[in-house]
């Protein structure tokens, strides 16, 4: 493996980082990433390489949840020198498509005095969108950075997952704070200053 | 020949290198999670004095890019000198177009003012703050305060607001007024006067605060609440121009410097100086709105 | 007027810059030969590298060229210069017993092991101003080295010894308290993360060691004086040469060069324990880079005080020595008052003459209340 060559390291992820950046403080606004051509291996979407390459270096850690963790830590690895780390230490946590574990509630979540020394979920999805699609959940967000209330619809999210990050959310300001990217490089934040609820796709009857 | 690159200066893009700007970026995403909380960070030195901007420079210089249109104001005016030195600076490491018109910049980066115009969803303003600490005018020590602040005790805050109106008949805070953000933090909003201090309330704009040698950072979201601490019968209020104007437009609803003229003759200006050109040139503007400037009266802004 | 007057202050502060170096060079003299700076100002470089974090002789005696001398500048300027460098290593932990010893002088004990070494130092002259300086020529120092070099007798030179230390003889005696289990031995990096309180002696101490030499003695002398006293004696004050090594990729040890440091290891008391706990002493420590004792002996005098919160003095607080003594912080901080202000100064102005108004108005008023009923 060897580290992408068409990722320009201070301007790219300036660029990026600029959009997470707006993201974080306007939850539920639709960003999408520019396209570049890099090569994530199975399991990492290119939204969540651009954030690992735009946040990670050596004074950063991460923690890979699911399938091929050993092939996107290498990646990451080469490609901002960044190391692993197991999930109680980790500042950031790469989640997969749909995916929800109970190890997950060792993620830290700050304390009183440091609310801010918490991990970032990193969450892969298959679709984020201003309209219901599929079985995507739609998810009502309000609080900080939204003029009133807003909606998204995001597919290939775990329900478990959202209720988990709203349980561990409950006691602000300690909490996760979610970067949602989709297979198209579409980009959402959900601060934990946000207070979001979300509901299932009504059955469609065949 | 061998190059002799013992004195050869090769600055990184923005000054700052990679990793420090990474620390910067996460920190700053924490920080918008957390509306309000002060983030510490390293606050690497640069070759600007501490207490002269350093903070809003880190701020600026990590996020700043290519395109970006830099604007930069001391006291609500570009022309300051530490504003221009520090101009020089951001344009020298990075090339970037610089402006003075408010409404063309795409990065505003200020000392104790907010813009007379309203800033909008595109654009993101970065405060340099002297002190980070709203709870040091009650409390010295920075264990205590980071206390008062994790347990939400801001008890001794509302009783020294108290005493000064038993004492005064108001409660004497001039600029950087301590308000409450997201109903959690009590935070300064860096030394801005009353004035502006409601323009921090639901606005289209992200606020990023840098105090860097106190080595804090902490930001205010748009749509985020901002309230002035104040008592249900003791209220807020910003300063009070109704015997002034500006003497060279005669405009009175915005914040207006004093001015001494050498046979001690007082006068009043618009502070903002790109909104003062505008003013005088009489062309287009979008001023902040809130329900304190409301509340004065429409002031003929024609020429008194 | 926007353009015109930023075009003003653009032009104000360039002709600002241009005449500060105007009185710089306006003596119409020979150029500092930097060369001349860093051999004949040693101590003035030492100070400079010592506060600005970076030992770097040659850049430091630019640093001072270029301030016309003025210490909290050049040191400024070498700290911004280190922050432009990139850091590749971290050194091993350099070893003082190892050290080639130029000064060596202990206040506790009469004769120590390797005796006591005077060195180079002033504090045995009189401080009469020499003007014979104001007419020195290269023979004159041609002539004194030669002189010097003289006195030297090949037959009596003996091998580099390094030398033990005195606080191992108090150590080896059971005079010293014992180590803390308690204490916060997290090694902090100040320069990577802001300080937090209570603050590790790791950072304490790297704070102090970089931390502007006035600032330091004044506090210093202020516990001296009663105000949070440890009772210091000098065990050990040392200035010398320690080679520096680091570790490569390969993990092998490799010598990168070496280094002069200022050490002192201050014998204080210590903490009253529990009842029936011997007074203990303990030891304060002090290290910087260069030949700087008044900032070693404050530093190692502030360590000691800094244990001991209790005595409740400014010396023995944690966050008032740490954070005033940080100099280019504080050189920074007092001098932005001279920024413009006048727009704060403005809504504390309209503060004041609101409240002054309402006082009128209430003397008017009871004024107006005690005629109506003084009838």
């Amino acid at each position: 493996m060897q580290t992408e060559l068409n990722y320009e390291i201070v301007f790219d992820a300036q660029e990026h980082f600029r959009l997470l950046l707006d993201s974080m403080s306007r939850p539920g606004k639709i960003n999408t990433f520019p396209a570049v051509e890099i090569f994530p291996p199975e399991g990492l979407n290119y939204g969540a390489a651009l954030t690992g390459f735009a946040l990670l270096n050596p004074d950063a850690t991460y923690f890979i949840c699911g399938e091929n963790a050993e092939g996107i830590a290498d990646y990451l690895l080469i490609n901002t020198a960044a190391q692993q780390a197991d999930i109680l230490t980790a500042d950031y946590v790469f989640v997969p498509e749909g995916y929800f574990d109970e190890s997950l509630s060792g993620a830290r979540i700050g304390v009183p005095a440091y609310p801010e020394d918490s991990a970032t979920f990193i969450v892969g999805c298959e679709l984020i969108s201003e309209n219901p699609h599929g079985n995507s959940l739609k998810l009502n967000l309000k609080g900080p950075g939204i003029n009133g209330e807003a909606v998204v619809f995001v597919s290939g999210l775990n329900p478990e997952l959202l209720d988990f990050v709203i349980e561990q959310n409950s006691e602000y300001p300690l909490g996760l704070d979610l970067i949602l990217t989709d297979e198209s490089s579409n980009l959402i934040c959900i601060p934990r200053s946000n207070k979001f609820s979300f509901s299932q796709p009504e059955h469609i009857n065949l | 020949m061998i190059e002799n690159k013992k004195y050869s200066n090769k600055y990184n893009f923005a000054f700052i290198d990679e990793s420090t700007k990474k620390e910067i970026r996460r920190k700053l995403l924490k920080a918008v999670a957390i509306p309000g909380h002060q983030v510490p960070y390293s606050s690497p030195e640069m070759p600007i004095s501490r207490g002269w901007g350093t903070g809003g420079l880190h701020i600026t210089l990590a996020i700043i890019g290519k395109k970006d249109v830099f604007k930069i104001i001391d006291q609500g005016s570009d022309a300051s000198v530490n504003a221009c030195n520090l101009r020089e600076f951001v344009n020298f490491m990075t090339g970037c177009e610089t402006t003075f018109d408010t409404s063309k910049a795409t990065l505003v980066q200020t000392r104790h003012r907010i813009t007379e115009e309203e800033l909008n969803e595109k654009q993101i303003i970065v405060f340099q703050v002297p002190l980070p600490e709203p709870l040091r005018m009650v409390e010295r020590y920075e264990y205590k305060t980071l206390l008062m602040h994790a347990e939400a005790d801001y008890s001794k805050m509302w009783v020294s607001l108290y005493e000064s109106y038993v004492r005064y008949g108001a409660i004497m805070q001039g600029a950087g007024y301590p308000v409450m953000v997201n109903g959690r933090y009590i935070m300064s909003p860096s030394p801005i006067p009353r004035w502006d201090t409601p323009n921090l309330n639901q606005a289209k704009t992200l606020f990023l605060f840098g105090a860097g040698r106190e080595k804090r950072l902490y930001a205010v979201p748009p749509y985020t609440d901002v309230e002035p601490l104040e008592f249900e019968d003791v209220n807020f209020e910003i300063e009070n121009f109704a015997d002034a104007a500006c003497y060279k437009t005669g405009f009175k609803k915005a914040f207006l410097d004093e001015l001494y003229a050498d046979d001690g003759a007082r006068k009043y200006v618009i502070s903002d100086s790109n909104f003062l050109d505008k003013v005088n040139e009489k062309q287009e503007t979008h001023q902040y709105t809130n329900k304190y400037i409301d509340q004065l009266e429409e002031y003929d802004l024609e020429r008194g | 007027m926007g353009y015109v007057a930023v075009k003003g202050g653009t032009e104000a502060i360039h002709n600002a810059s241009e005449l500060a170096e105007f009185y710089r060079v306006k003596g119409n003299t020979t150029p500092i030969d930097i060369a001349q700076v860093r051999s004949q100002m040693r101590l003035a470089i030492d100070k400079v590298m010592g506060e600005g974090g970076i030992y770097a002789p040659e850049y430091a005696a630019i640093a001072l060229k270029q301030s016309e001398g003025d210490v909290f500048e050049a040191a400024f300027i070498l700290r911004a210069f280190r922050t432009t460098l990139q850091r590749n290593y971290y050194s091993d932990i350099i070893n003082t017993r190892e050290m080639f010893v130029r000064r060596k002088i202990s206040s506790s004990f009469r004769e120590i092991p390797g005796g006591q070494i005077l060195g180079p130092t002033r504090d045995y002259t009189q401080r009469t101003l020499d003007t014979a300086k104001a007419t020195e020529q290269t023979a004159d120092i041609n002539s004194f080295l030669g002189a010097f070099d003289a006195k030297i007798d090949p037959e009596k030179l003996q091998g580099v010894n390094t030398f033990g230390k005195v606080i191992d003889l108090l150590k080896n005696e059971g005079l010293l308290k014992p180590a803390d289990p308690n204490e916060d031995r997290t090694l902090t990096d100040i320069t990577r993360e802001a300080i937090k309180f209570p603050a590790p002696r790791s950072a304490r101490l790297q704070m102090m060691a970089r931390a502007e030499t006035g600032g330091l003695m004044a506090l210093g002398y202020s516990s001296q004086r009663g105000f949070g006293s440890v009772h210091p004696t000098v065990g050990e004050l040392r200035y010398g040469t320690i080679p520096v090594k680091v570790k490569d990729a390969s993990g092998r040890k490799r010598y990168i060069g070496k280094i002069e440091v200022t050490e002192c290891e201050m014998i204080t008391g210590s903490r009253p324990g529990k009842k029936n706990t011997p007074p203990y002493f303990t030891i304060g420590y002090g290290l910087c880079f260069g030949h700087n004792e008044t900032k070693v002996i404050c530093m190692s005098t502030l360590d000691s005080a800094m244990r001991r919160p209790e005595l409740g003095a400014p010396a023995n607080d944690q966050e008032f020595v740490l954070y005033h003594t940080e100099g280019v912080e504080a050189m920074g901080f007092t001098n932005h008052l001279k920024l413009p202000h006048y727009v704060t100064f403005q809504s504390a102005l309209s503060n004041t003459r609101a409240s002054i108004q309402r006082n009128k108005q209430a003397n008017l008023e009871a004024e107006a209340y005690k005629q109506m009923h003084s009838v």
